[in-house]
């Protein structure tokens, strides 16, 4: 597909620009910045993620499975006499609950976001601009169809500061 | 020969005069030491070895002694009398045996033949006139018990100057008025519970050792040595605190007012606690509590984490800090074939002779019999000269240490822990007045 | 957006650089070169002392516990102080990372990520003692419940030690994840600063494929924060389940509710003590004054402040309650510490941790480095004492006086605990050698996009467009 690039200098730029462009119609494929620009996913119209229900749901399943584990080892499997204390030790059984619970909510978590977000070791990062992790904020636009005027996008991004601009031929977005 | 007589009363301190010996001399001592330096207050008149420094008292030498250097007097060589009793030659004028004592192998003290006289039958010991005489040396002396003060300084007016009731003492008197009254206040404590008492029991195994009839003579600490195996560490490692002993016996000391010391000798060994404070923070679950009231030590689960023995209150757990040897096959003969051998890393102590329960159990099993009392016998109970220990099933009304324990002398130590022991004791009856409690240290 | 960048406009600027390829520029500087002689130096050192360390240990896991001091009344000592004392210093990193985080403490930003590499070496060096202190080190596993062919036996989940043993490796893996979450963009950018050879091919595949996609940041941004939410309660919880160690057992001197967050603060304040060592050391040697400015020491000297005073209370209060309890064991204990045999311990962790940080009241002192460190250093050792005194005190004279006993550490031990040290100075120093120590993008995102020449203040103000009114930043 054909796609136009923008790059800036500034955050501020970079957010307007987006917010600008979602607001005339066009097609935002990605935006690329070096640091989390609060704000952007509102430009960018971005669902918002659903991985706090993950974090929640995975966490609330490790209690639970655990605090089960440990009243059947306890009270059931093999019920043991441990200095008199009663079978069902509930408070006992709380501190590793607890622990648990945090250790599958993180790791839930963090394996769900590398899956989501595309993330894996053999993966080739494939740069849109080589500053892109180092100060530079890039605005990828696809051309959608013949309407798409370059000038008057060029134009609109010159309005927010844009320092360079580019077409671009590519086969999936990065 | 310089002379000096040694008898009691003697203080030393002024009258050392020339002359190697070696032997031991009698000593007194005098005064209470610093609650927070270790202070011997025993004014036991038995035969110890002297220090150096005989002005200060018996407490601060054995102090410096333990695990430091100590001031003990070591004599080099013997000089026998001078009419030596036949056979003597020159070469030996010089001493009997005269190699010093020496560590690890070999012979180990020496031999004080010429000193003693056969008279009419008996043997006395007490014939020569010594002398005594630092030797320059000083010698570190192992003990197993350290003395301290109980108390701390009373003017300080706070609960910790109170003497811990550790040991209870009563007089006749008292007891019969206490009999009279079936009055045990006092002996009651507060049982609070968390949770309902609902662990039942099949037999519940415990003990009760009578401290009136205890001597201290250690054959149960001997007697349990030998029959669970219990390995002999030496000196070096009982100075580092490191005896394996599972039974000890604990000395407490009171002043009598006049001049001389009563001394309580208590047993202590594993009380078996219904709550066992050990038990709860094993993470392997390598010490549990059986349906017979035993607190059992599974030796080979256990990690050697050493939770156990530092959440004991009675500090009776014994771990095992290095391969003790049992390699030489001649003294391994000596092993109990019941008992395991504990490996290096691994806690051990007193299993209230689990091994003689279940033989006990087994037999009675076999001949189709019922349990009975006294068909199981500890190896500290059988070997009591004064069979002041009493093994039996707290659960059963019938048995010998079931009345022992409803009885007006019964107590547990450190009950108010509510940690529910196993193992009671009877107190101490008196002719005396008791005394009273800010005198007493051990 | 308009009110965050007219709030840091407000705010004086914590960093002070000119732009963000700056920013790039220092911190990835000490990474692609050759490392400096006073690296080699450190590095060399710790090393040696690593593996003194690893011989006395290895000696002792072959010989046995014998070769400490430990006897029949004191079980633990060096072990367990200096596994507490590495854990709380974990602590503060974790402190730093995610609570200031949710607390919004834009400074943190210059320290997070060398804080955090400090958690998760001291984690490292902390858990080897649980380890090596068992009498049977190779069965450590049974900890674990897995099912067997022993009935199946499974583990005492009474103990304070199995709690021990979930919350430190759920610490320590809820860290691990914490930090290179949030390192995978800097690795991102040190890998396109990169020539070709294994350092990129590693950095690629550490950096999963990162090229700054916004789709991405954004999900970023949120397991960010909910690491950061799980991880401020394993902070309080892992530290108290620590304290349970003891609390929950029945010895006077340890037996104590005030523990948990007694404990918990002493943490904070040796963690932060030790944050503020390497953040002086590496300041000065990694030349990132303009990181880690003095203000950035300022802050973290008055929480060394804060928690020293926590823990000055607690002191206070755990003599006012044995004091107050009439319980004659519990008082004695308390004599004992700053009277008996071990008081020189006592005393050495009063001054170390009540009346050092003291001097951290005066903005002078707060100022000057010098006086922070060696404040700093006086707190790390008395924190250290402070672990000792309890364990050691309370153990060596408890309830039956038949059986109290001395302690004296052998060069085993005092091999074991240097060897810990070196553990986490060569960790840290290889950490320094080729990760980025300062969270680039994160300190990028505080201070926005300054115009060359300026120190944080936009050039220009932004375009107030009608559109931008509604949008929060």
């Amino acid at each position: 597909m054909r796609t136009l690039v923008g790059v800036f200098e500034r955050e501020e730029d970079i957010l307007q620009a987006t917010d600008a462009a979602r607001r005339s119609g066009l097609t935002i494929l990605d935006v690329y910045t070096p640091y989390a620009v609060h704000g952007l996913d509102r430009a960018m119209a971005l669902q918002p993620s659903r991985l706090p229900w993950v974090c929640f749901l995975l966490g609330l399943f490790g209690a639970t499975a655990k605090v089960w584990f440990e009243y059947w080892t306890t009270a059931s499997s093999w019920a043991i006499d441990v200095g008199g204390k009663p079978w069902n030790s509930l408070p006992a059984f709380v501190p590793v609950t607890f622990e648990v619970m945090v250790l599958f909510a993180g790791v839930s978590t963090v394996i769900a976001f590398f899956l989501v977000a595309g993330l894996r070791p053999w993966r080739k990062a494939v740069l849109v601009h080589p500053r892109v992790t180092d100060d530079r904020f890039v605005l990828l636009l696809e051309q959608t169809d013949a309407a798409f005027d370059v000038t008057q996008v060029s134009r609109l991004l010159e309005r927010h500061h844009v320092v360079h601009i580019e077409e671009r031929e590519m086969q999936e977005v990065p | 020969m310089p002379e000096h007589r040694v008898d009691g009363g003697d203080e030393l301190t002024d009258q050392i005069q020339e002359g190697p010996l070696r032997g031991w001399v009698r000593v007194d001592r005098q005064g209470p030491s610093h609650p927070f330096q270790e202070g011997l207050e025993l004014r036991d008149p038995i035969w110890k070895p002297i220090g150096e420094r005989l002005e200060r008292t018996w407490g601060w030498i054995e102090e410096r002694a333990q695990g430091r250097r100590g001031t003990a007097c070591l004599v080099e060589q013997l000089e026998p009398p001078v009419g030596d009793h036949g056979g003597q030659s020159a070469s030996k004028r010089g001493g009997i045996d005269a190699q010093p004592a020496t560590e690890g192998d070999g012979p180990v003290g020496v031999s004080v033949a010429p000193f003693l006289e056969l008279t009419e039958g008996t043997m006395r010991y007490t014939t020569r006139v010594v002398t005594i005489a630092a030797a320059g040396r000083t010698r570190p002396l192992a003990a197993t018990q350290r003395h301290h003060a109980i108390t701390a300084s009373p003017r300080l007016g706070l609960a910790a100057t109170v003497a811990r009731p550790i040991v209870r003492e009563t007089t006749v008197a008292a007891l019969a008025a206490e009999g009279a009254s079936r009055d045990r206040s006092g002996h009651e404590p507060i049982r609070p519970d968390l949770w309902p008492d609902d662990h039942p029991y099949a037999h519940r195994w415990g003990l009760v050792i009578d401290l009136n009839a205890c001597t201290g003579c250690s054959a149960c600490v001997i007697a349990c040595q030998a029959e669970n195996n219990i390995p002999v560490v030496g000196r070096d490692e009982v100075r580092r605190a490191r005896e394996m002993h599972w039974m000890r016996i604990d000395r407490y000391f009171s002043d009598t007012g006049d001049g001389s010391v009563d001394v309580v000798h208590q047993p202590m060994l594993c009380q078996h606690c219904a709550h066992a404070p050990c038990e709860t923070v094993c993470p392997v679950l390598a010490t549990v509590h059986s349906a017979e009231g035993l607190n059992e030590q599974v030796y080979n689960r256990c990690v050697g984490t050493r939770y156990c023995a530092n959440n004991c209150p009675y500090k009776v757990r014994r771990f095992n800090w290095f391969t003790y040897r049992h390699d030489d096959v001649r003294a391994n003969l000596v092993l109990n074939p019941d008992v395991t051998v504990r490996s290096r890393g691994v806690m051990e102590k007193c299993s209230l002779c689990v091994q003689r329960v279940q033989e006990a159990k087994a037999e009675a099993r076999r001949l189709g019999e019922p349990l009975r009392d006294g068909d199981i016998t500890t190896a500290c109970e059988q070997s009591c000269p004064a069979r002041a220990i009493v093994f039996g099933d707290l659960a059963d009304a019938s048995s010998r240490a079931t009345k022992l324990a409803a009885g007006g002398r019964h107590f547990r130590v450190l009950e108010e822990l509510n940690v529910r022991p196993g193992v009671g004791y009877l107190s101490v009856v008196r002719h005396r007045p008791a005394q009273g409690d800010d005198k007493r240290h051990g | 957006m308009v009110e965050r960048v007219a709030a840091a406009a407000r705010e004086a600027p914590w960093v002070e650089v000119d732009s963000l390829s700056q920013v790039t520029e220092d911190i990835c500087r000490p990474i692609g070169g050759r490392p400096t002689v006073l690296w080699w130096v450190g590095f060399l050192l710790a090393l040696s002392v690593l593996g003194v360390g690893t011989a006395a240990i290895g000696y002792q896991i072959a010989t046995g516990i014998g070769t400490w001091g430990l006897n029949r009344t004191v079980g633990w000592a060096f072990d367990i102080t200096n596994f507490v004392f590495w854990i709380g210093i974990g602590h503060a990193g974790t402190l730093i990372s995610a609570i200031l985080f949710l607390l919004r403490q834009r400074w943190r930003t210059s320290v997070n990520r060398a804080a955090e590499a400090m958690t998760l070496f001291a984690v490292m060096c902390a858990g080897l003692f649980p380890l090596i202190h068992m009498g049977r080190p190779w069965l450590a596993f049974w900890m674990f419940p897995y099912p067997n062919t022993r009935g199946s036996l499974w583990i005492n989940f009474r103990s304070p030690l199995v709690w021990d043993f979930f919350a430190i490796s759920t610490y320590f893996t809820i860290s691990l994840m914490f930090w290179y979450v949030g390192l995978i963009p800097d690795l991102a950018t040190v890998r396109d600063r990169a020539r070709a050879g294994l350092g990129k091919r590693l950095l690629s595949w550490f950096s999963l494929g990162w090229n700054g996609s916004y789709r991405v940041w954004q999900r970023y941004e949120i397991v960010y924060l909910l690491l950061a939410g799980l991880a401020t309660p394993l902070v309080v919880s892992v530290h108290t389940i620590v304290s349970w160690d003891f609390a929950t057992s029945v010895i006077p001197g340890w037996h104590a509710t005030i523990f948990p967050p007694y404990f918990v603060a002493g943490a904070i304040f040796s963690g932060m003590a030790m944050v503020l060592t390497l953040m002086i050391i590496a300041r000065a040697t990694m030349r990132l004054e303009r990181y880690i400015t003095r203000r950035h020491v300022d802050v973290m000297s008055k929480l060394v402040i804060a928690t020293g005073g926590m823990v000055a209370l607690a002191y206070g209060t755990e003599f006012f309650m044995a004091l107050y309890s009439a319980n004659q064991y519990e008082q004695f204990v308390f004599m004992n510490r700053a009277l008996g045999p071990f008081s020189w311990a006592y005393w050495t962790m009063v001054s170390c941790n009540v009346i050092a940080p003291q001097l951290l009241w005066f903005t002078r002192v707060r100022r000057h480095l010098g006086a922070v460190f060696a404040v700093s250093i006086f707190v790390n050792i008395g924190m250290w004492f402070e672990r000792f005194t309890i364990i050691v005190t309370s153990l060596h004279r408890d309830y039956l006086p038949s059986s109290w006993a001395d302690y004296a550490p052998t060069s085993i031990e005092v091999a074991t605990l240097a060897g810990s040290v070196g553990l986490f100075f060569t960790c840290f120093l290889i950490f320094c050698r080729f990760i980025p120590v300062i969270a680039m993008s994160e300190v990028k995102g505080v201070i926005g996009t300054p115009s060359a020449g300026a120190t944080g203040q936009p050039e220009r103000p932004p375009e107030r467009l009608p559109a931008l009114a509604g949008m929060e930043a």
